[in-house]
């Protein structure tokens, strides 16, 4: 007894240590000697010597699928919903931002001219609840990052990871990381979404992109994630968008949604959140038919309101359910796994998510994506 | 405590000495390393190995990178070859062994992040700049520059500000960010920038900078949380990794980032040194902690017996002894913890006088959580082991109970602390661990051996018969070991920690003053602001027919991974004497030092470098030198290194005024130094440098003498009716202070006779296997009389002063 007493005393010290050494969490030298750049303020601020999205343009399809350089910034943004053969659900998120670090870049240097490239890719797998993410950064060098139109295809990739956009034939995209693998092939079943007026969307004053979206991307392939390998088949999402400007002073972020219901409805909208809580004018969305008819939402015509918070272990309040009010017609959104944060170089929330009548009845999926948080 | 106020005070400043001296290393090596890091160049900051291919190209780093993702893909899949998943249809796994079995161990798969690097040198506005470029996006953080167009980083040895222009081929580039990188002259810019600058093709790359998954990552942490620079000491993560990738890939040569970082290695070792030594304090006062509360627990004997009879339980008495002894733990940590800031920032000061920036000494968590566990902790687990033993010493009799524990001395344990050092020596693959785990194992040894001593010393005056004084003297001292022998143990850990240290830095100082005297065998050295050193030995030679002067130049490079200074001149016979050869270098041959021929496996008489290669004929002692060097022929050089520049010179024969006047009209710019004042330089840096390790010892004789003083004053008081006694019988002063002046000598001269072979030992393994091991320089052990006299005559006159001294205000124990 004697000797456990001992030992507990001893065993007591070395707690001490061990609690002392857990509580010296100094900042280390490396992050606070030298500023980093920030992915955000990459995706942020001013464009001089750049195109500015201030008009509708006329798009041409596969040529539009391909990078616009002449613009600051640019993304095709991937958000697939899946299900396995035994009904397990999967979320696939793939976002290739592309970044002009300056104008006027050296086109003949490729470490010069000026592109830099960085992609997310996430998976969730809601059977298992897990969420995994991992981010790629790149300069825009052919043998690391770009885009490329290669006759009537267009092809995007940063090292191994690709995505591959055919005029015809399926389009195809490869990501591995983190533990996680995706191999999926899909073909557009609907024509593209022009979004805002005739694919120009404005978010403030002189603040506007190009922007088209292309819901309903007939899915199949494969899904990799915590060592288990599963065929998977359904819808995806690809929204494109590019432009040169940046939030409006008082926009803090945004909630975005794209919901692709069972009986073929295809809706994206979004609020943009401003800091004093008012609601945005320039918030607005589409309302996309099983025949491909478009109506545009404008703040008018639709509301979104978070009826429940997920709180992450940094303490930040995630809105993960949503109730959409369309005209007559009342969603709820709901996250299929609470904690779909991604974890990146800037912080954000973006997954799957289920679309629900008033009675709780199953209507569709979709992607939420919450922003400046 | 109330009732014996100067044991209680001697006792608080013993724990505060410890906790003061546990807070000072940690504060002080805290603040070191912080300057060390923030001195990192930032492309190499996050980063673990650097990845080389002689003549390889920007294509061999992309299909690096290449190989690298396609391992990464192949361990997510599972399969080996790499493939993706099959997009559609039904699922084709690629054929192929299981996971498990699929590929040869690769370091590829241990790779985190890689980033390609181009370096060289641009002349611009008058210097030479060392242009270095990553693509910073691939990097652990990229900076802002790597967003910016023509834009640089600039070190602070260039002395630019934010903002400011510079016109470098033609072009101006903004200064982004001011950064104390560590390299002289630097400029960083974004890759493309800087093989602009440096008139480079895109393909161009000077090696690879990667971060590579750490086994020892976690214990490295922690390590260097407990003491920063103590991980220096664990194997590099490449000892494990072959030297090239498998496959299809051409051969890299993977290389610790240490091997181009000589300067933060270096520093690391100094760190681990003082770590390690800091260590031996903190084993010393951690000793002197527990000898506090036996003789603390000794003194309230007699109360303890009361309470017993009043119907306390042992436990309850336990509890109010280990809060008592907690309690005076808990106030001599505040003054130790506070004492111990003081001191490191007194440290810091002494040793870095004379530099610009001073690193800040700060407090953090860990030191205090430090401070706590030896102040309070200690005493609280000393007191307890205390009592723990006084309940097992009662429930037999005292007597028979010593004599049954005078079997022997622990020889398991000996042999077992013997058996480590002698690995620890033996293997220098153990590295500094090794080598300090021996010093330790040694001290325990030669402190275990304190209660056996006093034994021996029993028997001795039993079998002896020595007169009645020195009887008396001794009587209760040999008697009551378990009093005096963690003091006695702390007093030897202490004087041969002293010794050991001297001798090292003895030897140390003998064999530098041996160098500088070699070396320095002009009387002007000039250090020049350019490279013309040749075009003004040429003039002075002119000028100056009879003098002797002598142009040097310098180039960093690499030789097998290995950052390198290559050092040139005309290597004449006198010139090769300073190094101690004795004839002229031939165009093929070279001197290399000590710590370069260690660092590349190389002995005198081979070869190298590729193409045309270089004989070591020689080897020299590189003390103090960071970096490895290889000396050659200024020819021998060029042919190498293309056209190179001199930038120092030496000279003789040449009044001081005469030399003056010259320089005023051809080399305005040049700083002189004389003979005589560079030695004095050179030994006062020495001397700064040993400060701290010097401060470190005594501080831990300082808390020996403490317990030691606590010690003998449990005697004189345990002794009190005998002494009155002895007095009544007719016992004069003067014979009272004979009996302590013998009590005191016999004990001090005991702790001496094993303090001796353990700083004797200590300073060997200093000299023979932690330097070599630490630095690449091996130094020869000397016999110096002082460094052995010195502790040898503090520790005895520390144990007869503690004897003689007398314990005012106290009446008697506790009761």
């Amino acid at each position: 007894m004697r000797q456990f007493t001992n030992r507990c005393l001893l065993g007591l010290i070395t707690t001490a240590l061990v609690v002392g050494c857990g509580a010296d969490r100094r900042q280390s030298v490396d992050a606070a000697s030298m500023p980093s750049l920030r992915a955000a303020n990459m995706l942020s601020d001013g464009g001089q010597g750049f195109a500015e999205a201030d008009a509708p343009r006329r798009f041409q399809f596969p040529a539009d699928h391909a990078a616009h350089p002449a613009y600051r910034s640019e993304w095709w943004y991937l958000t697939y919903a899946l299900k396995n053969a035994a009904g397990d659900e999967f979320g696939v998120q793939f976002t290739l931002f592309r970044r002009a670090l300056f104008a006027a870049g050296d086109a003949a240097d490729p470490w010069r001219n000026g592109q830099a490239y960085l992609a997310h890719f996430a998976v969730t797998d809601v059977a298992s609840a897990l969420h995994r993410e991992t981010e790629r950064l790149a300069r825009g060098h052919p043998a690391l990052a770009g885009v490329r139109r290669e006759g009537r295809r267009v092809v995007a990739w940063l090292e191994d990871w690709r995505l591959l956009m055919a005029a015809d034939g399926p389009w195809t995209l490869n990501a591995a990381g983190e533990g996680m693998a995706v191999a999926l092939a899909m073909r557009p079943s609907k024509p593209p979404v022009l979004q805002g007026e005739a694919g120009l969307s404005a978010k403030g004053p002189g603040q506007a992109s190009h922007y088209y979206s292309l819901p309903r991307l007939r899915t199949s392939g494969t899904v990799q994630i915590n060592g288990q390998r599963h065929q998977v088949s359904g819808l995806g999402w690809l929204d494109r968008e590019w432009s040169t400007s940046a939030l409006s002073p008082g926009q803090i972020g945004w909630a975005w949604f794209a919901l692709m219901l069972e009986r073929g409805d295809d809706i994206m909208a979004f609020q943009l959140r401003r800091q004093d809580g008012t609601r945005d004018p320039y918030d607005h969305g589409a309302w996309t038919d099983p025949t491909g008819r478009r109506r545009t939402l404008t703040p008018a015509d639709f509301n979104l309101t978070p009826i429940h918070h997920w709180r992450d272990d940094q303490g930040v309040q995630w809105p993960t359910t949503w109730q959409l009010q369309l005209g007559e017609q009342r969603f709820t959104i709901t996250a299929s796994l609470n904690d779909q944060r991604m974890d990146t170089l800037f912080t954000y929330w973006e997954g799957l998510v289920r679309v629900s009548d008033a009675n709780g009845l199953d209507l569709g999926r979709g992607y939420m994506e919450l922003t400046g948080y | 405590m109330a009732a014996t106020p100067w044991t209680t005070l001697t006792a608080l400043l013993g724990i505060a000495l410890g906790v003061a001296s546990t807070v000072a290393v940690h504060l002080v090596s805290l603040a070191v390393s912080d300057s060390l890091q923030a001195a990192r160049p930032p492309h190499l900051r996050g980063v673990t190995h650097i990845a080389e291919l002689p003549g390889g190209g920007m294509q061999d780093y992309f299909e690096l990178r290449r190989r690298w993702r396609q391992q990464q893909r192949s361990h997510i899949l599972g399969w080996p070859d790499g493939e993706e998943l099959p997009a559609a249809g039904r699922q084709q796994v690629p054929q192929g062994p299981p996971a498990q079995e699929e590929a040869a161990p690769d370091w590829l798969r241990e790779v985190d992040f890689m980033t390609p690097v181009v370096e060289g040198r641009l002349a611009a506005e008058g210097r030479r700049l060392q242009v270095v470029g990553a693509d910073w996006l691939g990097g652990a953080a990229p900076p802002e520059v790597a967003a910016m167009r023509r834009a640089v980083m600039a070190d602070s040895s260039l002395g630019l500000g934010v903002e400011e222009v510079l016109e470098l081929r033609g072009e101006r580039w903004t200064v982004a960010r001011v950064l104390d990188a560590g390299l002289s002259n630097g400029l960083f810019a974004d890759i493309g920038n800087a093989a602009a600058l440096l008139r480079l093709s895109p393909d161009a790359l000077s090696f690879v900078a990667l971060r590579l998954q750490d086994p020892w990552a976690g214990l490295r942490t922690w390590l260097e949380r407990l003491l920063p620079g103590l991980s220096a000491g664990l194997p590099a993560a490449v000892e494990r990794l072959p030297a090239t990738a498998p496959g299809t890939l051409p051969s890299w040569r993977l290389q610790p980032v240490a091997a181009i970082l000589p300067e933060q290695q270096f520093a690391k070792a100094i760190l681990f040194n003082l770590g390690a030594l800091g260590m031996l304090a903190l084993l010393v006062a951690w000793f002197l902690i527990y000898q506090v509360c036996v003789l603390w627990l000794r003194r309230q004997e007699t109360l303890m017996l009361r309470l017993q009879a009043i119907g306390f339980s042992a436990a309850e008495l336990a509890g109010g002894f280990v809060l008592s002894t907690a309690a005076l733990g808990a106030l001599a940590t505040l003054v130790g913890i506070f004492g111990g800031h003081g001191l490191a920032a007194l440290l810091v000061r002494v040793s870095t006088a004379g530099f610009d920036a001073l690193p800040a000494v700060g407090m953090s968590a860990i030191v205090v959580a430090k401070g706590l566990v030896s102040g309070i902790g200690v005493a609280s687990a000393g007191a307890w082991l205390a009592f723990a033993k006084r309940g097992k010493a009662a429930r037999a009799n005292r007597a028979s109970s010593l004599a049954r524990r005078c079997v022997a001395p622990p020889w398991r344990g000996i042999g077992l602390g013997a058996a480590l050092a002698a690995v620890g020596i033996g293997f220098d693959e153990t590295g500094l661990y090794g080598g300090f785990a021996a010093i330790l194992a040694a001290g325990l040894i030669a402190a275990f051996l304190a209660a056996p001593l006093l034994r021996l010393l029993r028997r001795w005056l039993r079998r002896a018969s020595p007169n009645l004084l020195t009887r008396l003297a001794l009587r209760e001292a040999t008697w009551f070991e378990e009093d005096l022998s963690a003091a006695l143990g702390a007093l030897i850990l202490a004087v041969g920690a002293s010794i050991g240290v001297a001798l090292m830095v003895d030897s140390f100082e003998r064999d530098f003053a041996k160098m500088l005297a070699q070396r320095l065998g002009h009387d002007f050295f000039l250090q020049l602001p350019n490279q013309e050193g040749e075009r003004l030995a040429a003039a002075l030679r002119t000028a100056h027919p009879d003098a002797l002067v002598q142009a040097y130049g310098r180039i960093s490079t690499r030789l097998q991974g290995q950052a390198v200074e290559v050092g040139y001149t005309d290597f004449s016979a006198a010139e090769s004497a300073r190094y101690g050869y004795p004839r002229a270098l031939a165009e093929d041959e070279a001197f290399a030092s000590e710590s370069l021929l260690a660092k590349l496996g190389l002995a005198v008489g081979d070869a190298i470098g590729s193409g045309a290669t270089l004989r070591i004929v020689h080897e020299f002692s590189g003390f103090g030198e960071a970096t490895p060097r290889l000396l050659m022929n200024a020819q021998a050089a060029a042919r190498r290194f293309g056209a190179l520049g001199f930038d120092r010179i030496s000279l003789s024969g040449i009044d001081a005024a005469a030399l003056d006047r010259r320089l005023q009209d051809w080399a305005p710019g040049a700083e002189v130094l004389q003979r005589a004042a560079m030695r004095k330089t050179a030994l006062e840096i020495f001397d700064r440098t040993f400060a701290i390790t010097r401060a470190l010892t005594l501080l831990a004789l300082i808390i020996a003498v403490v317990g030691l003083y606590n010690a003998m004053t449990a005697l004189r008081l345990g002794q009190r009716a005998s002494a009155s006694l002895l007095c009544a019988l007719g016992l004069n002063p003067a014979e009272q202070r004979r009996m302590a002046l013998i009590r005191g000598g016999v004990l001090g001269g005991s702790a001496v006779v094993l303090a001796l072979p353990l700083g004797w030992f200590i300073g060997f393994t200093l000299c023979q296997a932690i330097n070599p091991r630490a630095f690449g320089w091996s130094i020869e052990l000397a016999a110096s009389l002082e460094a052995w006299a010195w502790p040898t005559l503090l520790g005895l006159a520390a144990a007869v002063a503690a004897s003689l001294m007398p314990t005012p205000g106290e009446k008697g124990p506790a009761a």
